[in-house]
């Protein structure tokens, strides 16, 4: 499906707009080209000086590095570019586990209530921001990898800035289907992804990467913020830098649910029958503990954390975060 | 189990709906369960900390959910039984209606009377029929209610107060011996109950003839009794056949000895009543005898009589031969008892009758006057004398001669009457002297003397012995005002009744009043009742009937007093001379004697009666010869003003002794007309009845539904209801805490209401606008 001449006023970046949009890479270069419009400078920058290219300027980069002599030259926009920089790099972690395959009922495009089918969940969310993502830092020439993990890494794309790279990370992104895991514990072990478990990742994760990287983790983390700190304390301790986004559906987030329904955990986790109107407070009490744990883990190593709700707009808070990060590095 | 279910159905206006309700109370059960059963599976990522929630709060979710799921089915529960009108009953009835429960009096009216002790076929008396009723309507009588019994038979013993008081005298109570007053009982009843009260009376009778009243129609005091009280009468018992002494009694109370070493001869008359519809004739054997002071009974005779067919009442005249040696100056006690032999007679008590007679040798008489006068004059006094002892020296009455001026209470100890030819010569004291004499049982007899000195006595006379009589204090011929007439006498009236005292006289009555003469008398104005002998064609000067009364005699305390309106004169009248005189003189002293020694003879059962002071020195009565074969009762007396008093009624018949030194015998009978074992028909009762309001027959198999109280009925339906609202505004405040109802916000609301114009315009729907409007 091919977007030619759209609207103005579509919100390219909102979520309904995107799931009826088929293919990922498709949305990627729509969330791309949506945060290219807002923004000045590159959210990715690299840790040296020395010159080694020059590329063209894209949209958002950094003016101060702009070649004025070629462009007085050639009347062309080039950026200078460093050694270091141009090897960033950006590890992506996507989290494939049951609990990403979820989506709030009704929220994807031309889904209904009830149906399963176009829902927008977690994981597509995720995806679309890994794609989003690695396309912005190939842009820049930085080298990209990807790994999907659920209890442990699922599927991993070597790194590499090559721009054909990011066609393999889509196709990593597309071959990926979270699914729940059954009800019963012993049922989920092999087949399918089952709990996040983070500090497996992390461990893994910490041992391929050989220089400091840039590692974005887009997670629901639905997993103790103990695990989720030691793992954050490894990278930390390697000098990596790590962008912690975590994706939660609006459902999640309010939790709506009226009518005496028999919840079923997506991570083996359990069944329980209850009148959720009568534990709505607890839950939310229990998620805002959670979130609040999250936070503060991120904080603590001084990482950058987004809460993510799936069923907002991608472009607004997305931009706004890499924006305000460029000027945090920018500032240091 | 259908009788339960009955009641509990009568307990609400709807039944149905109120089955329907708490049939009901399924449906949220039905609807919780259905829920947990039939519960959406949703997936969900965030279990954990959904679980966590859960295990914080579980022990409240299931209170709250346990909680509103009680309060839902009470509010479709009650939703029912309000809808169903449900009506409470009994004393919370009234108090849940705002009324305080009423007390309600309950009077049981017992008839325990002699022809209560008549037996059924069963062998069951119907006292203790009655008294069985009695009892049933204690135990279902209400805690709340205030019982009250009366037992009817003469004396009326109650009112007795209180549930186990009631219940012990019910217990305890046997058929007395008199005839019931239950008819003056419901007039005392009446006057008790106040106006509104809540009242009942139970009258248990037999509903024999001898109950007091009921042959007359209804006392005006009872024509509201139906409306002020509720009303049961007990249903009549069936006839019974009784036969009894009716009445027993010498012809003479007092028996003089006329010749001292003959056996005393003496007449006595019974009456004999047959309660049994006569309609076929009947044969009786009676007997009577002496009863001596140990109870032995001597058999002085014995008569057979016979009814015929259509007679109730026969006679029987006897002349009973007392034996030589049974002594005088006594008090003679005899007994007549009946028998049928055919067992058809009901009562056993009645069959047995006492009287008591004074075996006397002579009677002591005073004549007070001045002087007998010379043999040549002819005095009042000495009139008297001879008309008191016409035989020399073996009279039975002895005159004795007595001066004004010793008439005092000593020289009134030792005579038994007083003949007062000169009332004029009497002080006052001797005029309170002789008031006292008569109270205690003497004949005072006054003749008017000649002259014109009535206005000085008698005044103290009427005063002393408070007689109502008008004596005119002039003496009156027929031809007065007329002085070329000769005096025209007056001729006694011969229509006049004979004075019961002179019975005896009642066959030659006429003809001893035809030839007697009155020139002058005095002007009397007396009751008809008081007159013994009254003058033709004077007229009433007065206008009243009592006018031509010339003597009177009236009751003075237990003793009589007498007077006679002409003087024993010549100039006044020729009485004395005339054959009248003496029987007049004597019949009159020995039967008012009589009436006054043998005074306690007419006690009856049920009475208290007052002893003459013959009795003095008595401690106690003591029970001799009863009819019942009982125990021996004892009744102490006690000192009265006018003599020994018994201290509680004589209840049973017989003969009692005193305990003191001198033996005397007292008869108690039973009440004749308590005997009448007839009864009236439910007809007849119903007529009786009817003049009072409504009422109704006891049921005997199920006495107690008489008393099944119209119980204050509160419809609880509005306070259900308002139960309702509470309950429901309390569902609602759980549900809106527990989170567990749908709570529509505004915003939720307007997404709604746009949902519904969109529709209504065709307009695709905006589900998650929905969603999150109902979400929030």
């Amino acid at each position: 499906m091919k977007i030619e001449n759209p609207p103005s006023n579509i919100d390219y970046l909102d979520p309904t707009t995107l799931a009826a949009i088929g293919p990922l890479d498709l949305r990627a270069r729509m969330i791309v080209e949506g945060l290219m419009t807002g923004m000045h400078r590159s959210p990715y920058q690299g840790f040296s000086v020395e010159f080694a290219q020059h590329r063209q300027y894209a949209p958002g980069d950094d003016t101060r590095f702009l070649d004025w002599k070629v462009y007085g030259k050639t009347d062309k926009l080039y950026l200078k570019q460093y050694q270091k920089e141009t090897n960033l790099d950006l590890l992506v972690l996507v989290d494939v586990s049951g609990s990403m395959a979820y989506g709030g009922r009704g929220q994807g495009a031309g889904g209904s209530r009830g149906q399963v089918k176009n829902e927008w969940r977690k994981f597509d969310h995720a995806a679309s921001l890994a794609a989003a993502m690695t396309h912005l830092a190939l842009r820049q020439q930085d080298r990209v990898a990807l790994s999907l993990f659920d209890d442990q890494p699922r599927r991993a794309t070597r790194l590499s800035n090559r721009q054909g790279h990011w066609r393999t990370i889509v196709e990593a992104l597309s071959s990926v289907d979270p699914k729940p895991s059954p009800v019963n514990l012993a049922e989920s072990a092999e087949n399918v992804p089952g709990r996040t478990d983070l500090v497996n990742v992390f461990d893994r994760v910490a041992a391929k990467l050989t220089q400091r990287s840039l590692v974005v983790l887009i997670s629901d983390l639905f997993d103790d913020t103990e695990a989720l700190e030691r793992g954050l304390a490894r990278l930390h301790h390697r000098r990596h830098d790590v962008i912690v986004l975590q994706t939660l559906d609006p459902a999640e987030l309010t939790f709506p649910f009226r009518s005496p329904s028999q919840f079923l955990g997506m991570e083996a986790d359990g069944r329980l029958q209850l009148d959720p109107a009568a534990l709505r407070e607890a839950y939310l009490e229990s998620l805002e503990t959670h979130l609040g744990m999250v936070e503060q883990a991120c904080r603590k190593f001084r990482f950058d954390y987004l809460l993510i709700n799936t069923g907002e707009s991608l472009a607004p808070p997305l931009s706004h975060f890499l924006a305000k990060r460029a000027a945090r590095i920018a500032r240091n | 189990m259908t009788f339960i279910l009955a009641q509990v159905a009568s307990s609400f206006i709807a039944p149905a709906l109120a089955a329907a309700g708490v049939g009901a109370v399924a449906i949220p059960i039905a609807i919780h369960l259905l829920s947990r059963l039939r519960t959406r599976n949703e997936p969900w990522a965030a279990m954990r900390f959904l679980m966590e929630a859960y295990r914080r709060h579980r022990r409240r979710l299931r209170f709250e959910q346990l909680l509103l799921l009680l309060v839902r089915c009470l509010v479709v529960a009650v939703a029912g039984l309000a809808l169903a009108g449900p009506l409470l009953t009994g004393c919370v009835g009234g108090w849940a209606g705002g009324l305080t429960p009423q007390q309600r009096t309950v009077h049981l009216v017992l008839d325990d009377t002699l022809a209560s002790r008549v037996a059924g076929i069963d062998g069951q008396s119907r006292f203790e029929r009655l008294r069985e009723q009695g009892l049933a309507l204690v135990e279902a009588s209400g805690a709340e209610d205030r019982l009250v019994l009366w037992r009817a038979a003469t004396p009326v013993i109650g009112p007795i107060e209180g549930r186990e008081a009631v219940r012990q005298a019910l217990t305890d109570a046997e058929p007395r011996y008199t005839a019931s007053r239950w008819v003056e009982v419901l007039q005392s009843i009446d006057e008790q109950i106040e106006p509104g009260a809540d009242t009942a009376v139970m009258v248990l009778t037999d509903a024999s003839r001898s109950v007091r009243g009921l042959d007359r129609s209804i006392p005006p005091e009872l024509a509201e009794l139906g409306e002020r009280a509720t009303v049961y009468v007990t249903r009549p018992a069936p006839d019974a056949a009784n036969v009894q002494i009716e009445a027993f009694a010498p012809r003479r109370r007092v028996v003089f000895a006329e010749q001292p070493d003959a056996a005393p001869v003496l007449p006595v008359e019974l009456s004999l009543r047959r309660f049994d519809g006569a309609t076929e004739p009947r044969d009786a054997s009676v007997t009577v005898a002496e009863v001596g002071p140990d109870g032995k009974r001597v058999g002085l005779a014995t008569r057979r009589v016979r009814w015929a067919v259509g007679q109730a009442v026969t006679r029987l005249n006897l002349d009973l031969t007392l034996p030589p040696d049974s002594g005088l100056d006594r008090t003679l006690v005899l007994v007549a008892t009946i028998e049928t032999g055919d067992g058809t007679d009901a009562i056993a008590v009645d069959d047995a009758r006492f009287t008591a007679v004074d075996l006397r040798q002579r009677m002591s008489v005073a004549v007070v006057a001045e002087s007998l006068g010379s043999s040549a004059q002819v005095t009042p006094a000495r009139w008297l004398n001879l008309a008191l002892s016409p035989r020399i020296g073996n009279g039975v009455i002895e005159a004795r001669p007595m001066l004004p001026a010793d008439v005092n209470t000593a020289g009134l100890a030792s005579v038994d009457a007083v003949m007062l030819t000169r009332p004029d010569l009497l002080s006052d004291a001797a005029w309170g002297d002789l008031a006292s004499f008569a109270a205690a049982g003497g004949v005072v007899w006054v003749f008017t003397p000649a002259g014109d000195t009535a206005a000085v006595w008698t005044r103290p006379m009427a005063e002393a012995f408070d007689l109502p009589w008008r004596i005119g204090i002039e003496p009156v011929s027929r031809s007065e005002g007329d002085e070329d007439q000769e005096p025209v006498a007056w001729s006694l009236d011969t229509e006049w009744p004979v004075p019961p005292a002179l019975a005896r006289l009642g066959a030659d009555w006429e003809s001893l009043l035809r030839p007697v003469r009155v020139a002058r008398r005095l002007e009397l104005g007396v009751e008809d009742d008081q007159t013994w002998l009254a003058v033709a064609g004077a007229g009433a000067g007065d206008g009243t009937q009592g006018g031509d009364a010339l003597m009177v005699g009236r009751r003075a305390g237990r003793g009589a007093v007498l007077f006679l309106a002409t003087a024993i004169d010549g100039d006044w009248t020729n009485l004395p001379t005339k054959p009248l005189f003496v029987p007049l003189v004597h019949e009159t002293l020995r039967g008012l004697l009589g009436e006054a020694s043998i005074d306690a003879a007419a006690i009856l059962a049920g009475q208290t009666p007052t002893l003459d002071n013959v009795w003095l020195g008595t401690g106690r009565l003591i029970e001799v010869s009863g009819t019942d074969g009982d125990a021996p009762v004892s009744i102490p007396l006690r000192r009265g003003e006018a003599g020994m008093v018994a201290t509680e009624p004589i209840a049973a018949p017989g003969v009692y002794r005193g305990d003191g030194e001198t033996v005397r015998l007292l008869p108690v009978n039973v009440p004749a007309d308590a005997g009448d074992s007839r009864t009236y028909s439910e007809q007849q009762l119903g007529q009786w009845f009817d003049a009072m309001g409504p009422w109704s027959f006891l049921d005997a198999e199920d006495t107690g539904v008489a008393l099944a109280r119209e119980q204050a009925v509160t419809n609880l339906g509005w306070p259900l209801l308002v139960l309702l609202l509470v309950l429901v505004v309390l569902e609602m405040v759980l549900a809106r805490t527990t989170s567990h109802a749908q709570v529509l916000t505004r915003a939720g609301l307007g997404a709604r209401l746009a949902r519904v114009v969109r529709h209504l315009r065709h307009e695709p729907e905006d589900e998650s606008g929905v969603e999150r409007g109902e979400a929030a």
